[in-house]
């Protein structure tokens, strides 16, 4: 309890309050300012939702205090999810396929400081000072044990067999990332482009597609290009043959299939050599000349769908004009 | 002191030995004659002791040999074998200095007896000059003389040669045979050597084994035993044993 | 023409040892100096210092420097010195058994045997599962290509050898095949992993890697450098070996199993590295000699130093890219022997 306090004592509290506060600001600013900065954030990005625990594909638990400012991704497929989604500035490290245009569709947001590796190298990993690192189940596993022991958390992506699977990691990226607006928005364009080619293929006879590539290997059940190929309005005929996976298949395989239309993601010589084969000639695909090279079969991220869209496109122009 | 009692070996398959019973007594020269494959190389390992026999036992001094340890035994019996030879190209003492095995424990490094030994052995044998030089650079002669000094680094009492002077010039033959008579008289050391030279048996050796298709023809004192007749036996070819000053003194081929 | 230095005593040796070790030791700085990330070279220098002297701080090397230097490439570089001192001894080793200064450690099968080991741990998804199941199936794999090799060629107690090396060939033909069948029949990303295994890798190997394989190799090759005097025995043809005292069965029975274990670790961690147990031991006997009480250790110190400066250039020459440390042994390997044919047909007299 106190007196009524004089004008100066009251003063002086304001002020002592006042400075107070303004040094608790200061001191909090620089963390605020990095957490909220529109540019380390992106559009469709913000830090809400955190602190959040997101869990990989092999059952770990990695808690994210905050949306990771230093990402380092070890894998085409990550890479390029990633940069769709979330800004440069917060990526530390990619593989070097993601900045090759033949491989890579977001080549150009790889940026100069961004470091690069051709396989998972912890030492150049440890040295970007990343907070969080993506890879995927196929990487060296010692490699990624040694980034674990050095407290670096590792999220490793498992899922690559189906056009589901990228869906999926694309939402996980966002969770990720803090980027779920991001990841919510190309997946609901991606689902409406679908819609469109769906409703346009829906009442078209399916013809069957045999997937063939220069290393002599067709898609099977349970790949992406089986997804491709089925989404595209067409039959997988070594999904009927029982193929699953990547699998060898010898030219008597094919002729005995007899596919309607033959694709490649060998290029156009592949698909001259294909044509000219006599072997080959009875083949229905062959006889009627469809065979097809379509780009972007090898995408792991959003892009596969523009692989669906220009097969859907070969396979029933009619439904196109 | 080394017998072999009904002795039956088996190499490959096939019977290289069949009841061969043969007695060596301390200080003989024995020679071991006989065609390529009537089994003188088997005899010579199975006296040895690095043959097992099929049937019979070898003896050294009535102990089966295979009962007896083998460095012991190596302390006693040294063997030379059929052209002997040697990997790499280790120096002509490393070589002489292997004979040594059966007298050195794992870690040690050679002793002053050792040494004596190896010393002993070259200068016998006289490649003492080529101590450093590696084995691969001398001649067919020397090399066997090597060899022989080798055996002789295990400072043994019994020494068995198989065919020692096969490849050699006459000279050498001549040189390893005095050489291994000397031994044999001065040093008391036992001898047996398979020997191709029909004469050369019969002057320095005092018994001979002969071995005829894996079988003993005969065994016994040289003079009395390598005749006209067992050379006819044994080879095949006519021969005659030639004196002279009384003692037999030459085996002539094909008269 | 490499001078051969050897003495009667031990002087010429003792300097050509001090000197091998000195190469050691450069290898090792070198080893965890250079890499693909550029650390100053002084502060490499103060981490390993403050690692090994109680009072000495990393200083300002603390952190990342520190984590780069001690935890990712020291273990690197020690895995590379064990392995490589693990195969050079071993090749020596073999050479001596054989009396072939061609043969290597594998020649009994022990590398196709691990090869398979491994694979087969590989297919079953162990390697997911725990940081030791495909080593242990390595290594499993190459005691029994040792084992099996060693009983098709012994009889009664009798190993002979020229039936080991027909034996090893036609296990490794064996092995060959079945990998071959593995990877018809699973998917594109499994082969991929065993081919990456084979290559040989030394990627992500740990201190855990260095405590385990490290004093297996050790011990193994210590009792292989005691069986010196015999191994130089041997190479009087085992008739007179034998006749000189030396069981021969048990030296040939020793230095395989012996041989199959060293290897066999080193295999199985490091994967398959060429070259390294055929062309040190080779050389090192134009050096010291073919006394194998000599050659041995002389051989697994330059094969240490060897395999590490490879490691090197597999991480540097080419950056970021890292190349397989087995294609850079063998980059070695094979002008190696182009050179040996060329000087044996020189000495063989053909024009």
């Amino acid at each position: 309890m106190s007196r009524m306090s004089s004008p100066k004592k009251r003063l002086a509290r304001t002020s002592a309050l006042a400075v107070f506060l303004v040094l608790t600001l200061l001191a909090s600013l620089p963390s605020q300012v990095l957490a909220q900065s529109p540019m380390a954030q992106g559009p469709g990005c913000t830090d809400q939702g955190f602190p959040r625990t997101v869990v990989d594909g092999l059952g770990n638990e990695i808690r994210l205090e905050r949306p990771p400012q230093r990402i380092f991704s070890a894998t085409l497929a990550t890479d390029s999810i990633l940069l769709a989604l979330a800004d440069p500035g917060r990526v530390v490290g990619v593989t070097r396929y993601a900045a090759d245009p033949a491989y890579s569709a977001v080549a150009d947001k790889v940026a100069p400081h961004m470091a690069q590796i051709d396989q998972l190298n912890p030492e150049t990993v440890l040295a970007a000072r990343p907070d969080i690192v993506l890879v995927a189940f196929f990487s060296s596993q010692d490699a990624v044990r040694q980034l674990r022991s050095l407290g670096l958390k590792v999220f490793t992506f498992t899922e690559f067999n189906s056009l589901l699977d990228v869906i999926e990691n694309i939402e996980l990226m966002g969770r990720i990332t803090g980027c779920d607006g991001a990841a919510s928005e190309i997946i609901e364009r991606t689902y409406a482009a679908y819609g469109r080619l769906a409703a346009k293929i829906a009442s078209a006879k399916r013809p069957t597609v045999l997937s063939w590539g220069s290393w002599g290997s067709t898609s099977g059940m349970g790949t992406t290009l089986h997804d491709v190929i089925q989404m595209a309005g067409g039959i997988n005929i070594a999904a009927e043959y029982g193929i699953a996976g990547w699998k060898e298949i010898d030219v008597e395989a094919i002729i005995a299939m007899n596919p309607d239309v033959i694709v490649t993601s060998s290029g156009q010589a592949f698909v001259r050599k294909v044509l000219d084969d006599p072997a080959l000639r009875s083949v229905a695909a062959v006889a009627s000349g469809r065979v097809y090279h379509i780009d972007h079969t090898d995408a792991l991220d959003h892009h596969i769908f523009l692989a669906v869209e220009e097969l859907a496109m070969k396979l029933h122009p009619e439904a196109f004009r | 002191m080394l017998a072999a009692e009904n002795v039956a070996c088996t190499l490959r398959g096939r019977q290289a030995l069949r009841g061969v019973s043969v007695a060596v007594g301390a200080g003989d020269f024995a020679g071991v004659i006989g065609p390529n494959g009537a089994g003188k190389s088997t005899l010579m390992r199975a006296l040895a002791g690095i043959l097992r026999p099929s049937a019979g036992r070898v003896t050294l001094d009535g102990r089966d040999i295979h009962d007896i340890p083998e460095r012991e035994r190596a302390r006693r019996i040294a063997y030379m074998s059929q052209n002997p030879h040697v990997a790499f190209g280790f120096r002509v003492i490393d070589v002489v200095a292997m004979g040594r095995y059966p007298y050195r424990h794992r870690f040690s490094p050679l002793d002053a007896a050792d040494r004596e030994a190896i010393r002993d052995a070259m200068e016998q044998t006289g490649v003492a000059a080529f101590a450093e030089r590696p084995i691969t650079e001398l001649s067919g002669g020397e090399r066997q003389r090597v060899f022989l000094a080798r055996a002789l680094a295990q400072q043994p009492e019994i020494l068995l040669l198989d065919e020692p002077i096969a490849n050699l010039d006459v000279r050498y033959q001549l040189d390893i045979l005095e050489l291994v008579k000397s031994l044999n008289t001065s040093r008391d050391m036992t001898v047996v050597m398979a020997i191709h030279d029909l004469t050369w048996a019969l002057r320095y050796c005092r018994s001979v084994i002969a071995l005829r298709e894996g079988t003993l023809a005969a065994f016994g004192p040289a003079a009395s035993t390598l005749t006209d007749a067992l050379v006819e036996e044994v080879f095949h070819v006519p021969a005659r044993v030639i004196e002279q000053n009384g003692h037999p003194s030459r085996v002539d081929i094909g008269v | 023409m490499i001078p051969v230095i050897r003495t009667a005593r031990g002087t010429g040796h003792a300097f050509v040892i001090a000197l091998l070790l000195a190469l050691l030791v450069a290898s090792v700085v070198l080893g965890v100096t250079v890499g693909v990330v550029r650390l100053p070279y002084f502060g490499t220098m103060r981490v390993i210092a403050a690692k090994l002297i109680p009072w000495v701080g990393a200083g300002d090397a603390a952190g990342m420097h520190e984590a780069i230097v001690w935890t990712i490439r020291m273990p690197r570089v020690l895995i590379a010195g064990i392995a490589g001192f693990a195969l050079a001894v071993s090749g020596a080793a073999m050479q001596g058994l054989f009396k072939n200064p061609l043969a290597s450690p594998g020649i009994t099968g022990v590398s196709s045997g691990a090869s398979l080991g491994a694979a087969i741990a590989i297919l079953l998804g162990y390697q997911v599962m725990s940081p030791w199941l495909v080593p242990a199936g390595g290594f499993a794999g190459a005691l029994a290509a040792a084992a099996i090799v060693y009983a098709l060629a012994t009889e009664r107690g009798k190993t002979d050898p020229a039936t080991l090396l027909l034996a090893g060939v036609a296990v490794s033909a064996f092995s060959s095949a079945v990998l071959s069948g593995i990877y018809q029949f699973t998917d594109d990303v499994v082969m991929r992993e065993i081919v990456y295994w084979l290559m040989g890798n030394l990627t992500g190997k740990r201190w855990e890697h260095v405590t385990t394989v490290g004093p297996i190799v050790l011990l193994g090759s210590a009792a292989l450098m005691t069986l010196g005097t015999e191994l130089n025995m041997l190479a009087a043809g085992e008739d007179d070996a034998r006749a000189m005292g030396v069981d021969t069965e048990r030296v040939k029975r020793r230095t395989l199993g012996l041989v199959a274990v060293v290897t066999g670790a080193a295999i199985s961690v490091v994967g398959l590295i060429g070259f390294v147990g055929l062309i040190v031991p080779h050389a090192m006997r134009t050096i010291v000699g073919p006394d194998h009480r000599r050659l041995l250790p002389a051989s697994g110190l330059l094969g240490a130093s060897f395999l590490i400066l490879c490691d090197v250039l597999a991480r540097v020459l080419f950056a970021p890219i890292e190349l397989q440390t087995g294609i850079v042994t063998a980059f070695f390997g094979v002008p190696f022997f182009l050179v040996l044919l060329v000087r044996r047909r020189e000495m063989i007299g053909w024009r």
